[in-house]
């Protein structure tokens, strides 16, 4: 025996509910991953407001040495590191 | 830029906890502007209309909640606990806006479904619980202003006062004393 189908009216609203639903999820989704897009390129180019400039140079840190005779005493390596 | 692609790779938790959080805001100001405009009938659209976009914006927001607190569990950078997320005061990052924000969560989360529950509870007293949304939504925003990191950035500002200033002049308008009608003589 199946169940008796709801009244026309009814599932027409049932049916708009649910593509509201939907919609708002979708629209929330889409503006997550915007969200994170911009956020991930914001941080990629340095930009970051908590890591700041050295966001993007976190991975490219580079020690440097200088071997000029002259001034070995200020040989100390350079690095670049993110806060 | 692949190096720095790998350096943003380590964030990719806080990331998506940013963004969620920021989702979080905008939906649940949506969604309470939204009620403060069919409490107030000040919209004339179908009703169910009105009520079902409400409340898929709730519950999107309380799913970006989720995500925005889960997200933290995973990220180095704030080093936090599934206690430390869950439980006020027991992390060590900002421990009074994120307590705050924990609080707030919580009592979004447990007043959201309560309108499922209103016929259990009594619509009177559902009416009377649904009340304090506002003051956890404005709380909320107390949070993403005090402890947000974007919270200093202009677009961050200017997306939130999008949807944060009408419901915010909503609230005022419900809150505010009734004026006096000037009698006629």
């Amino acid at each position: 025996m199946t169940p008796p189908s709801p009244h026309p009216a009814l599932a027409a609203r049932r049916a708009r509910v649910r593509r509201l639903r939907a919609r708002v999820a979708a629209g929330a989704i889409a503006l997550f991953l915007a969200l994170f897009a911009g956020l991930y390129v914001q941080m990629a180019t340095g930009h970051d407001p908590a890591l700041g400039a050295g966001s993007a140079q976190v991975a490219t840190t580079s020690t440097t040495t200088t071997t000029d005779d002259s001034s070995q005493q200020d040989a100390t390596p350079m690095t670049t590191a993110a806060s | 830029m692949t190096a720095a692609a790998v350096a943003t790779g380590e964030h990719l938790f806080w990331l998506t906890s940013r963004a969620a959080g920021i989702v979080a805001l905008l939906a649940s100001s949506a969604s309470v502007g939204l009620g403060l405009l069919m409490a107030g009938r000040m919209l004339r659209r179908r009703g169910l209309d009105l009520r079902s976009l409400h409340e898929a914006l709730s519950l999107a927001a309380m799913a970006a909640i989720v995500v925005h607190a889960g997200a933290l569990v995973f990220d180095g950078y704030v080093n936090l606990s599934v206690a430390g997320v869950t439980i006020p005061f027991l992390g060590d990052y900002r421990p009074l806006w994120t307590s705050l924000g924990i609080a707030c969560g919580w009592a979004l989360i447990a007043l959201g479904p309560s309108y499922y529950w209103r016929a259990r509870i009594g619509v009177v007293r559902w009416r009377a619980l649904h009340r304090w949304t506002a003051l956890v939504w404005v709380l909320s925003i107390a949070h993403a202003l005090g402890e947000g990191t974007d919270a200093g950035r202009l677009w961050f500002l200017a997306s939130l006062a999008i949807v944060v200033v009408p419901a915010a002049v909503l609230l005022g308008l419900r809150h505010a004393p009734p004026t006096a009608t000037p009698t006629q003589r």
